[in-house]
């Protein structure tokens, strides 16, 4: 399914479960803008009998006929019109099966479907309409470039400071580390560095609660408020997942502007625009089951094992760095020393964007006391994980560990805060009826 | 052979950027774009913005413009009464 034809679905399955939101539609929408001629025909049918609808809808309510298959079977029945153009209430039911599952922002909609009209108009005159992104690979492309050799020069110049700063890594090599470090040792003197007390969550656990994480940002607008900021679509095993993210988060640094909320169907819009070497880009339906599914209760514990997942990822990608440093015979140990603190600041620095406190704090459990499935507790898989490449970190570097300034209140306290706030939207949550 | 009267999409890109043209599309660079007067667009094939004369086009350019317009007026006054509603 096309964006264009998911967003004219979802539009229709709003108005068809709530007829009385085609006020928010406004007058400029036209049933020809529609590329399905079947939806032209719901919406024109719509559109002429908005104030019955309304009635036909209250009434349904009043006396509890309003649950989704019920209701188109009201519907279909209460106004020949469908009839006579072949419409029955299976194929209302399917139409409103479409709507989202957060209410979905039918203004919004409406003018994505115009958009949509008007492109066709113009491609039909023999004109190109195509978007900016689509338009400038050379952009991208360059961007892409000179973002890698940011990356390059930014990774050199704190070499660069870690090696000029030999006299104090070599201190902290011969002495300082031992002094510093009180934990167990082997029949060698060496630190034993903690081992996991429990598996690491599998690869379809941590798929899976990727999914429930972009499902809530999808349904949610509490949700996208508070994990869009922190979240990286490298943080997500599935390119399609990360990419989707990415979308989200341009739809919602521009909602001020555009006035489009996240939700499965702005963000099939804005996947359009990725340029095309981010890969590949999941179907709007996915997006709309995973909106669909998103589960409330299992989303705190979704996001503690993606943002648990990701810090996994990266400390095994700096400690495979930190030994192949350390493998390498041209290395000095105070290369091997800077190597091994630049690829663990990395790990530090994500701990800080996920959580708002550093590795050691995240690492030490304090989101260890929050109720899970089960009961199981939710960090302990990979705790020990993170504990050896702290202890690994302070025992090579010796690297001043920042303090934390303030306790880490948990994920679900703050999205339980951002969701009982108000919030400015269009979307009505739960404003109609769901599957039956 | 480069036309007289053509923009690279490059400069008219700038244009919008700077306020002094306007897009029919909002998220579209390529589509046609309204400039000191005139209509401008890229023909399917093409890689410059060339002066629109067709004015069935142009028609179309100007009731599509309108519309999103109106319709994006109508979107923030329903906003502002949801607001209303919710002080």
């Amino acid at each position: 399914m096309t964006p264009e034809e998911f967003t004219e679905r979802s539009l229709l399955g709003v108005l068809v479960r709530e007829p009385q939101r085609i006020r928010e539609v406004g007058p400029h929408l036209a049933g020809a803008d529609f590329a399905n001629d079947r939806h032209a025909t719901v919406f024109d049918i719509m559109r002429q009998h908005e104030v019955s609808l309304t009635h036909l809808a209250n009434a349904a309510r009043a006396d509890g006929r309003y649950q989704s298959e019920q209701w188109a079977t009201v519907l279909a029945n209460g106004l020949p019109e469908f009839a006579r153009y072949g419409i029955g209430p299976a194929y209302l039911a399917e139409v409103i099966a479409a709507a989202p599952a957060s209410g979905g922002q039918p203004a919004v909609y409406a003018e994505l479907v115009m958009e949509a009209s008007i492109r066709r108009q113009i491609t039909e005159l023999g004109y190109e309409a195509a978007r900016l992104s689509a338009q400038t690979p050379p952009v991208a492309e360059l961007l892409a470039a000179q973002e890698k050799i940011t990356t390059q020069l930014a990774a050199a110049q704190q070499r660069w400071d870690a090696i000029t700063q030999t006299r104090d890594v070599r201190r902290t090599l011969t002495g300082e580390a031992a002094a510093s470090d009180g934990g167990d040792r082997d029949l060698f003197g060496r630190p034993v560095l903690p081992m996991p007390t429990t598996p690491a969550p599998s690869a379809e656990e941590v798929h899976a609660a990727q999914e429930q994480v972009i499902g809530g940002i999808l349904r949610h607008p509490g949700v996208a408020d508070a994990l869009l900021g922190r979240l990286e679509s490298t943080d997500f095993l599935d390119q399609e997942l990360g990419n989707t993210l990415d979308a989200a988060q341009q739809v919602h640094a521009h909602a001020a502007v555009t006035g489009r909320q996240v939700d499965p169907v702005t963000v099939a819009w804005a996947l359009q625009t990725l340029p095309e070497h981010r890969g590949p880009t999941p179907p709007p339906e996915y997006l709309h089951d995973l909106a669909a599914t998103a589960e409330p209760n299992e989303r705190d514990h979704a996001v503690d094992l993606v943002m648990r997942s990701s810090l996994a990822k990266l400390t095994t990608t700096a400690a495979n760095t930190t030994q192949q440093a350390a493998s390498h015979a041209g290395m000095a140990p105070a290369d091997v020393l800077a190597t091994a603190r630049t690829a663990y600041q990395s790990v530090d620095t994500a701990a800080r964007r996920l959580t708002g406190n550093t590795a050691t704090d995240y690492q030490l459990g304090v989101l260890d006391n929050r109720a899970t499935p089960n009961g199981a507790p939710t960090t302990a898989e990979l705790a020990g994980l993170r504990s050896r490449s702290t202890a690994l970190l302070q025992q090579t570097t010796a690297a001043p560990a920042e303090p934390s300034t303030a306790p880490y209140s948990g994920i679900g306290a703050r999205l339980n805060a951002v969701e009982s706030s108000p919030i400015e939207l269009e979307a009505h949550s739960d404003a109609g009826p769901g599957p039956a | 052979m480069v036309h007289a009267h053509s923009i690279p999409i490059a400069e008219m890109a700038q244009h919008l950027a700077a306020g002094d043209a306007q897009a029919v599309l909002p998220d579209g660079a390529a589509g046609p774009v309204r400039l000191r007067g005139l209509w401008w667009a890229v023909s399917a094939g093409h890689d410059r913005y060339r002066p629109v004369t067709d004015p069935a086009a142009v028609t179309v350019f100007e009731t599509g413009l309108a519309r999103l317009a109106a319709h994006r007026q109508h979107r923030a006054d329903i906003l502002a009464e949801t607001r209303a509603r919710r002080r």
